[in-house]
């Protein structure tokens, strides 16, 4: 339109990626700069410190661009992405933190009914993460990591179960019983 | 190193490592063919699941160990005895397998595990029981017999040759006042004593020539018969036809 400035838009996560599956090596780059600093936190909440934080990362972003044509830009990318650090940190923690190999999840089993998130959710957001930030370490890694999800990264029910392949429903069933633990710990720890 | 020294060097070794083509973009004609491996796999395996289902209701149709739970509880022992629980076994195998391979698909981890694992199972055994009302497994015996195919024919011998503790399945050849002569699958004859506590479909007429699973302890040349059923549109297969070929 003459006489106005032109505002563009940038360019979506998924826009970028469909650049890179055409062959816009460059272009990847701009999805390294947008996720590197959240891919590091989400490998910080899993309690790998130091290095391994930089080389999980990495590899991350490695694997994430070997696999770019596997992406369906349909969908969003960031939990595409995010699947890929899961698999990927929980590969290493079995190697470096111990984490079991196989896990039988009976949440996963029977269906529930989903639980929903009270009003005054945002106020419970910012106690849930410094909370979080203090406690993290004791609560196990299957009530840790959709706790990490939906405080930290900010993620929906819908996204954390693509991100982790379980139900919708279970997701809820984890933040609940997750919170409830977390409550656990700081009632004993004030009590103590 | 600060985190955002940390950040930079990652960024640069991605793209350092991407531009000097130490690593390579998977091109899609490998996830699409790596699909297309897995849906044919996936249905393969159920395939051999079904076989195997219709396979275990053959064997105890074939065998008459399907038809004597209706004796009460001794012909749920025999029945529980009878079943080919390693072929079971085998097959809740696949179950798992299927399930484990079901689960990275987006329609199965969307619900709950029991859902799928329940998919499955009514899947396979009503296309199973399906398979089984059909002539499929009498042809392969045949054909197994006939142009003696390796396996199939061990297999399809071995469901023929098997006889089950107290469970007779033959074919009435001659009848008594009190008794029957009956001829077993191995063409060898059996007296067969029935007494007032012999239970039988009520009304049933027993004529030469019928079809029927005998339920009974065996004494010297003869069978006491708890139970006797007589079966309607029972066909043989196997070893009556081989004798009739011979």
């Amino acid at each position: 339109m003459p006489g106005s400035a032109a505002v563009s838009s940038p360019k979506t996560d998924e826009e970028i990626a469909k650049q890179v599956q055409g062959g816009d090596v460059e272009s990847f780059g701009i999805l390294v700069s947008r996720y590197e600093g959240k891919m590091t936190r989400y490998a910080r909440k899993f309690l790998f410190q130091g290095e391994d934080v930089k080389d999980m990362v990495q590899e991350v972003f490695l694997k994430a661009y070997i696999n770019i044509q596997s992406f369906d830009t349909k969908r969003r990318f960031s939990p595409w992405l995010y699947r890929i650090a899961h698999n990927e940190f929980i590969n290493a923690g079995r190697k470096k933190l111990s984490l079991p190999v196989f896990t039988f999840d009976l949440d996963a089993l029977f269906p529930h009914l989903a639980a929903k998130e009270t009003a005054d959710q945002d106020m419970q957001g910012k106690e849930m993460r410094a909370m979080l930030d203090r406690y993290l370490g004791q609560v196990s890694s299957k009530y840790r990591e959709p706790l990490v999800l939906y405080y930290f990264e900010e993620m929906d029910y819908r996204e954390i179960a693509e991100i982790l392949q379980i139900p919708v429903s279970t997701v809820g069933v984890r933040l609940t019983r997750g919170k409830q633990i977390l409550r656990k710990i700081i009632n004993h720890q004030n009590i103590s | 190193m600060d985190s955002q020294d940390q950040e930079k060097q990652v960024h640069e070794s991605v793209l350092s490592a991407i531009k000097q083509g130490d690593i390579k973009m998977r091109p899609r004609w490998q996830f699409i063919l790596r699909t297309m491996l897995a849906v044919v796999g996936l249905a393969i395996l159920m395939l051999a699941l079904i076989y195997l289902i219709s396979l275990i209701l053959f064997m105890m149709s074939e065998t008459g160990a399907g038809f004597v739970p209706a004796f009460g509880s001794r012909g749920w022992l025999a029945f529980a005895r009878s079943l080919p629980w390693l072929m079971i076994l085998l097959a809740v195998a696949f179950i798992i397998v299927l399930e484990v391979l079901v689960r990275r698909y987006a329609f199965a981890y969307r619900r709950p595990l029991l859902y799928s694992m329940l998919g499955i199972v009514a899947l396979s055994i009503l296309s199973g029981v399906g398979v089984a009302g059909t002539l499929l497994h009498r042809r392969i015996s045949n054909y197994a017999y006939q142009h003696r195919v390796p396996f199939f024919d061990q297999l399809y011998e071995n469901v023929e040759e098997q006889q089950l503790p107290e469970i007779y399945p033959g074919q009435i050849v001659q009848l008594m006042q009190h008794s029957f002569l009956l001829e077993g699958r191995r063409g060898d004859t059996v007296e067969v004593l029935i007494s007032p506590e012999t239970m039988f479909s009520v009304g049933t007429q027993f004529a030469t020539s019928d079809m029927v699973v005998v339920f009974g302890e065996p004494a010297t040349g003869t069978i006491q018969a708890f139970g006797i059923r007589k079966l309607e549109n029972h066909g043989w297969s196997g070893r009556h036809v081989r004798m009739m070929l011979k």
